[in-house]
């Protein structure tokens, strides 16, 4: 760990998300006519830029050694939530909006402070939190009558800026901007210092504890908003809704180059392995293949990828 | 005196607390509802719990040693639906279990292998196993095979069905393994080791403890454990569903944290795996005696988990700052 992200020498292992994304998209692109039309590559960022909102905070968390396992639930909870408040009890949409989004943050910083005033593992806490979160949301969804949402909430995810989506120009300004702040700014640089070694952080005066909080209410919150935004696209509210997003985001933020034990990973990075995720599904759906081989072909690149990058890692640890 | 003695040393055990809240709760619902203790409904407790424990046993070596297995549930799945493959294409139900439970200790294996010997962490290569076993479950599911997979030979469904002693054979096969594991956790070295690579690897790999090895082996049987589980599951239903084991893994990992492990490892004991199933099964079952809409389990489990998690973190927090640690 300790020759991680501190030493300034080019390692392959930061490049195996886009060396995997150019790969993967050569492949696509020579070997089917459809795959590089414009509209195929567009409906690609067009669905990697609503889910790209849940992985904001998750990253945060896992360049620190933490986890957030409720993200999925969180997901599905904050539209079928906001559509409560909108549909069922007739609040003002921003109104409705607003206040889910304060409760899923609250609810993050709450988890964030049980993690860090027991020194909880946060895998545990956020295991309970994910149960407890979907408990919810079931719960919710079935006290009010399911219907498709009307056209107010519905144009979230439509309205577009110019020709394009506005999710896709916010996932390209947040990357450019958090990619800066996270290799320029003190206060974004000290999370990786955290996720290198947190005994020591502490001991350089870096306030963990408050950090760590923060990244927790940040997942939670942005998880929140990539729900509203995906329930608004699908126009009605779905408990499958965010299903095993947490492990697609963690699959994505690892393929991409973080390490879960901290230290590593980027927003650029989780971004690469979402759009790998998004590229396979598309293309191997393309091909026609069964839905079922890409579970097969994303759990082999899991574990190729991460098989590769410890290799990597340890001849670059013995040179 | 002796009471206290024997309390102290009954205190001792990991599964202590979840065994109180097992009893309470049982107790709870013998006197709150007149359908708990029927026959029916206590023979579809141990059709759950048993396959359950299998899985939570095998997870709770893992965390003893400090890791977990989320491939189990996919393991499950897998090898019910190739047992039931193999006992419809006429093979002697021995030779068909043996091979499935041979499938689930290879899968197992290979968990440990990318564990222990490639250096991945156990929670991306046991998503890695666990999302490719889930995609073979499907496709053999969705495929023209799977309408063939019925009809298993009279033997394999007694297995599921007959009662020994008012008790499924598969319950007292699940005892069995509970008891052995437990008796293997606090009587042998081997047991002990489990808890010293738990307690801390480091110093455990430098005093020469098998470390690799050791980590090898619980993912076998964690494997194996899964398998067998799958098989009892398939005997019971008396067929192979393609949704079987899916998703169970989150399950069995709130079972084994209730049942007084701790993912930091050192910490748990097989036991307490039983109890832990117990308990959730229990929760099941009172949601639909009780008719409350078993929505809130989700938000129950959740909550309890929570709590259990933080009071554990609490203790362990007030031992380390009486050690001076902190």
């Amino acid at each position: 760990m300790e020759h991680g992200q501190l030493k300034r020498h080019i390692k392959l292992s930061d490049y195996t998300g886009i060396i995997l994304v150019i790969l993967v998209f050569m492949l696509f692109a020579l070997t089917t006519d459809t795959f590089l039309s414009s509209s195929n590559i567009y409906a690609i960022l067009y669905g990697v830029s609503i889910q790209f909102f849940a992985v904001i905070g998750f990253t945060f968390l896992i360049i620190m050694g933490e986890i957030d396992l409720a993200v999925g639930s969180t997901y599905c909870l904050s539209g079928i939530f906001t559509g409560y408040l909108y549909a069922a009890k007739g609040w003002p949409l921003w109104l409705a909006i607003a206040v889910v989004l304060i409760v899923c943050g609250l609810f993050g910083y709450m988890v964030g402070v049980l993690v860090t005033l027991f020194r909880l593992n946060s895998m545990m806490v956020t295991l309970g939190s994910m149960s407890f979160v979907a408990g919810t949301a079931a719960v919710i969804f079935n006290s009010f009558v399911q219907t498709t949402y009307s056209q107010q909430y519905r144009a979230i995810a439509k309205w577009k800026l110019g020709t394009v989506h506005w999710t896709i120009i916010v996932m390209v300004l947040i990357t450019v901007v958090l990619e800066i702040c996270l290799k320029r700014v003190p206060a974004f640089r000290k999370m990786y210092y955290i996720g290198n070694n947190s005994a020591t952080s502490i001991l350089y005066g870096i306030k963990v504890d408050r950090i760590k909080r923060i990244a927790f209410m940040l997942s939670a919150l942005t998880a929140a908003l990539g729900g509203i935004i995906s329930t608004s696209r699908i126009s009605y509210s779905s408990l499958a809704t965010g299903e095993g997003l947490e492990f697609s985001l963690i699959t994505a933020c690892v393929v991409g180059g973080a390490s879960l034990d901290g230290g590593r990973g980027s927003i650029l990075k989780s971004l690469l392995g979402m759009l790998l995720l998004a590229m396979l599904t598309n293309g191997l759906s393309i091909y026609r293949i069964d839905p079922f081989i890409q579970n097969i072909v994303t759990g082999a690149i899991l574990i190729l990828a991460v098989f590769v990058d410890v290799r990597l890692d340890k001849k670059g640890a013995r040179t | 005196m002796k009471l206290r003695k024997i309390t102290q040393k009954v205190k001792g055990f990991d599964c202590f607390f979840s065994l109180l809240v097992c009893i309470f709760f049982f107790i709870c619902l013998l006197l709150g509802s007149p359908y708990f203790f029927n026959q029916q409904n206590i023979l579809s407790l141990q059709a759950s719990i048993a396959p359950y424990t299998m899985l939570a046993a095998g997870m709770m070596l893992l965390i003893i040693m400090g890791m977990f297995d989320l491939s189990v549930g996919s393991v499950m799945g897998f090898s019910g639906i190739f047992c039931a493959y193999l006992l419809t294409r006429n093979l002697p139900i021995m030779i068909a279990v043996v091979l499935a439970l041979a499938a689930g200790a290879g899968i197992g294996a290979l968990n440990g292998v990318l564990v222990a010997y490639a250096g991945i962490s156990p929670l991306i290569a046991t998503i890695g196993t666990q999302f490719i076993f889930r995609g073979f479950c499907e496709l053999i599911m969705t495929s023209e095979l799977a309408v063939s997979l019925t009809g298993f030979p009279e033997g394999f469904l007694k297995f599921g069905n007959m009662r020994f002693l008012g008790l499924y054979p598969m319950t007292w096969i699940m005892l069995l393994i509970v008891v052995l594991l437990q008796v293997i956790l606090m009587k042998t070295y081997l047991g002990k080791w489990f808890y010293y690579i738990g307690g801390n690897k480091i110093s455990a790999s430098t005093m020469g403890f098998p470390v690799k090895g050791m980590t090898f082996l619980a993912f076998t049987i964690s494997g194996f454990m899964s398998a067998l589980g799958g098989i009892m599951s398939v005997a019971r239903s008396q067929a192979a569903s393609r949704y079987l084991g899916n998703g169970i893994q989150v399950d069995i990992l709130i079972a084994c944290v209730v049942g007084g492990g701790s993912l930091l490892g050192g910490k748990g004991d097989v036991a307490g795996a039983l109890t832990g199933t117990i308990f959730l099964i229990l929760l099941d079952n009172a949601f639909n005696l009780f008719g409350i809409n078993s929505l809130f389990k989700g938000v129950v489990i959740g909550g309890i988990l929570m709590f259990v998690v933080a009071i554990d973190g609490m203790v362990a927090m007030r031992r380390m700052k009486a050690q001076g640690k902190i």
